[in-house]
């Protein structure tokens, strides 16, 4: 079976636009990482799709790549949101905008 | 140091009481307060031994001047300005009164301030008056007096003021600071045209000739020769009227009677209100050149020197009296120097610094011994109580008056009187109103003796007799005030006159010349003005003396500052010249609001217009600011969101760059 390249854009479209939304109008660190975790995917998907439909390696090799980046990207955003929450009692990206450095 | 090949050195002059200041303000704080007077005195006197010593050399070495120069202050271009200093005969007698009667004033001050809380600060300001008075008349050039010019009207100012915990004496002395001010200012660009002109060296001013017959000076937009003379000439006329308390700029003077009673005699009648004259006197050149410009002096003269008597008939004050006299006086010797009779001016001045302090000096004595009573309505009688004061007074009253052959007064006013009679820059109008004031100089003088010293007290004042400090200075003065007259006798009387004779070498061909040789003329005229002298006394004694009934009390107290003083007497004639002819209402209403709505208006302008542009500029600032600060909130959702748009206008572009 072959992979149907327009829905497979189209998704990784929606799960890109979905992630940006997600960082945009959201306050709460966890969801922020959680959303740039769907833009990544979303365009690991983009890869793929376009991989198959060229037949060739290059997208699915890069997206092999991508995969450890997003894992250390959120162990190390996960470790930063704790540090947050030990520092401000608080998750909240607005209030931890505006507090000073004490 | 102190002598220059055998010639005694001139910088000693000033820089002894400039020391002597420097000493007071240096260890004002350290030193017990009597020990200020000590040192200003002993500085002052150095520095008229001194003077006499340099004057002594000069005239029997025969010399015609001295020059000193020590390094140049100011040189850019004709901006020559070094400090230098000259001594000739016009300095000598400008020197011998600032240093010597500038002693007997210091000797006095020594006494009358005993118990001033301000005695130290008093000292050194008269110290450094002195100063800045010596380096006015010794300097060699223009810019260096004019050191000495603005130094003597700062110390003016503080003088004035002195009395600085009333408010009435610090706007006196505002005042007299700003109608000076006025006038320097006229007298600065008269001595940037000179400089242009021909330098400002006293030995360069024989310069103007040449610039009298050009018709063409580069550089000065096509004006003649004779027309950037007369314009500096009315620089420097109204300069010398600002200072020496001419019209139109006299209203200060009255006024700066609100200092001690020493630094009236000393500045405001004896030295600095006679800048002026001096200053005319320098640039005689100049002035002779043209006949436009020695009428203009002639006439400011003469109109002075009848507002000056006219005001002083009706003072109650007795500084003021003494004040408007001292204006009235200045204007008849600006009257000489409009004649062109350039030594006799100087000859005036003389005599006049000698009577006016010691009128002034005496009328100290009078005020302290009844604890600062000025108005004259509540003295008399004091002829018994203060005989000495009483004499000295006489001799200074007589000598302003100008009663015939005995007095000062009468020789160096007669003097001025039959030139402007006789040269060829005089006219028989002025000389007429000129013998007008003479008269009303004779009533005033002795309206003063016989309201207050003749007759019974008017009020019962314990009187606390002056000691020997206020009354030596005064018995000097009067020596002075009638034997200084001999030193300039009439042509008439057979003998050279010395002073005039001895100034025709500084003056030299410039001193007008009678054009009426008649002896008969001359000896009328000086007869006229002598029975206008007796005549005045003799109005004085039918008017005020003691016999008639007391003059009734003016009601209300003397006039200050501000012209709403309640006027003193029901006729409307004698309010006005009350108070001064009404000039200070006239200045508020005219120069004091017009500029008062000028600088509305301007402040206006500079609210709406120019405020306007820069508000302007900063509304543009601030929304460049408001746009920044969107992105630079700090939060990471706001930049995730300008990476997004950033990014979707890039792709954008690109794919419709690739379409085409």
């Amino acid at each position: 079976m072959t992979l149907p390249i327009n829905e497979a854009l189209i998704l990784s479209c929606i799960l890109f636009s979905i992630g940006v939304l997600g960082v945009v109008v959201r306050r709460n660190i966890i969801y922020v990482l959680m959303c740039i975790e769907i833009m990544m995917n979303a365009a690991g998907l983009a890869f793929v799709a376009a991989s198959a439909r060229h037949g060739s390696l290059d997208g699915q090799a890069f997206f092999l790549f991508v995969l450890p980046v997003a894992a250390a990207e959120v162990a190390i955003g996960l470790a930063i949101a704790l540090l947050i929450f030990q520092r401000y009692k608080t998750l909240d990206l607005w209030v931890v905008a505006r507090t000073k450095e004490a | 140091m102190f002598y220059n090949n055998g010639l005694p050195a001139l910088w000693l002059i000033p820089a002894l009481p400039a020391l002597g200041a420097l000493i007071i303000f240096i260890f004002a704080s350290r030193m017990p307060a009597r020990a200020a007077g000590i040192i200003a005195c002993s500085a002052i006197s150095l520095s008229f031994l001194w003077v006499l010593n340099v004057g002594t050399t000069l005239v029997l070495g025969n010399h015609h001047h001295f020059v000193e120069h020590h390094w140049n202050w100011i040189a850019a271009g004709p901006f020559q300005g070094s400090a230098s200093f000259y001594f000739d005969l016009v300095t000598f007698a400008f020197t011998f009164v600032v240093a010597g009667v500038g002693l007997l004033i210091h000797l006095y001050s020594y006494s009358y301030m005993k118990g001033d809380a301000g005695e130290r600060r008093y000292f050194g300001y008269f110290n450094l008056f002195a100063a800045a008075m010596l380096v006015l008349v010794t300097a060699e050039n223009a810019f260096f007096m004019f050191l000495g010019w603005e130094g003597v009207g700062a110390c003016s100012f503080f003088l004035i003021g002195h009395w600085y915990q009333k408010s009435e004496n610090t706007v006196a002395a505002t005042k007299a600071f700003l109608v000076t001010r006025l006038g320097d200012i006229f007298l600065l660009i008269g001595l940037f045209l000179t400089a242009t002109l021909v330098g400002v060296s006293f030995s360069q001013q024989s310069a103007w000739t040449q610039v009298a017959t050009s018709s063409f000076i580069p550089g000065f937009g096509g004006l003649t020769g004779p027309q950037l003379i007369l314009i500096t000439g009315i620089c420097f006329l109204l300069g010398a009227a600002g200072k020496s308390a001419q019209v139109p700029l006299q209203v200060w003077l009255p006024d700066a009677m609100a200092g001690p009673t020493p630094v009236s005699a000393l500045i405001h009648a004896a030295t600095m209100v006679t800048a002026g004259v001096y200053l005319i006197a320098r640039f005689h050149i100049l002035f002779a050149l043209s006949p436009n410009l020695m009428l203009a002096v002639a006439i400011v003269g003469v109109l002075t020197a009848f507002y000056g008597a006219t005001s002083a008939f009706v003072q109650t004050d007795i500084k003021r009296i003494l004040a408007y006299s001292t204006i009235s006086q200045i204007g008849y010797m600006f009257l000489g120097l409009g004649v062109g009779a350039w030594s006799l001016a100087v000859f005036h001045f003389f005599t006049h610094a000698f009577y006016k302090a010691l009128l002034f000096m005496a009328a100290g004595t009078v005020i302290h011994s009844l604890h600062n009573e000025q108005n004259i309505y509540n003295m008399g009688g004091l002829r018994t109580k203060l005989k000495g004061t009483y004499l000295a007074f006489l001799a200074g009253a007589a000598s302003l008056a100008g009663i015939p052959f005995i007095t000062a007064g009468f020789y160096s006013k007669d003097a001025i009187l039959w030139n402007t009679l006789s040269t060829k820059w005089g006219s028989p109008v002025i000389y007429g109103i000129a013998m007008l004031t003479a008269l009303m100089t004779a009533i005033y003088s002795f309206r003063l003796i016989f309201v207050v010293f003749h007759g019974t007290p008017r009020k019962d004042i314990h009187v606390h007799l002056p000691d020997r400090l206020l009354t030596w200075p005064l018995y000097i003065l009067a020596f002075f005030a009638i034997v200084a007259g001999f030193l300039n006798l009439p042509i008439v009387f057979g003998v050279t006159p010395i002073w005039e004779h001895s100034f025709a070498r500084v003056f030299g061909e410039w001193q007008a010349e009678p054009l009426i040789h008649s002896h008969a003329v001359e000896w009328m005229a000086l007869l006229g003005s002598g029975v206008l002298a007796l005549g005045g006394a003799g109005i004085a004694w039918l008017l005020y003396s003691p016999a008639k009934a007391p003059m009734p009390e003016p009601a209300g107290d003397i006039a200050t500052v501000e012209n709403n003083t309640p006027a003193p007497y029901k006729a409307v004639w004698a309010n006005f010249l009350f108070h001064g002819w009404k000039m200070d209402g006239f200045y508020n209403k005219t120069f004091v609001r017009g500029f008062r709505i000028t600088s509305g208006v301007i402040a206006w302008i500079d609210r709406v217009f120019v405020d306007g542009i820069f508000e302007a500029i900063q509304a543009i600032v601030r929304g460049f600011h408001a746009l920044v600060i969107f992105f630079q909130n700090g939060r990471v959702s706001r930049y995730a969101m300008v990476m997004l748009f950033g990014a979707v206008a890039i792709i954008t572009i690109l794919l419709i760059g690739s379409q085409r």
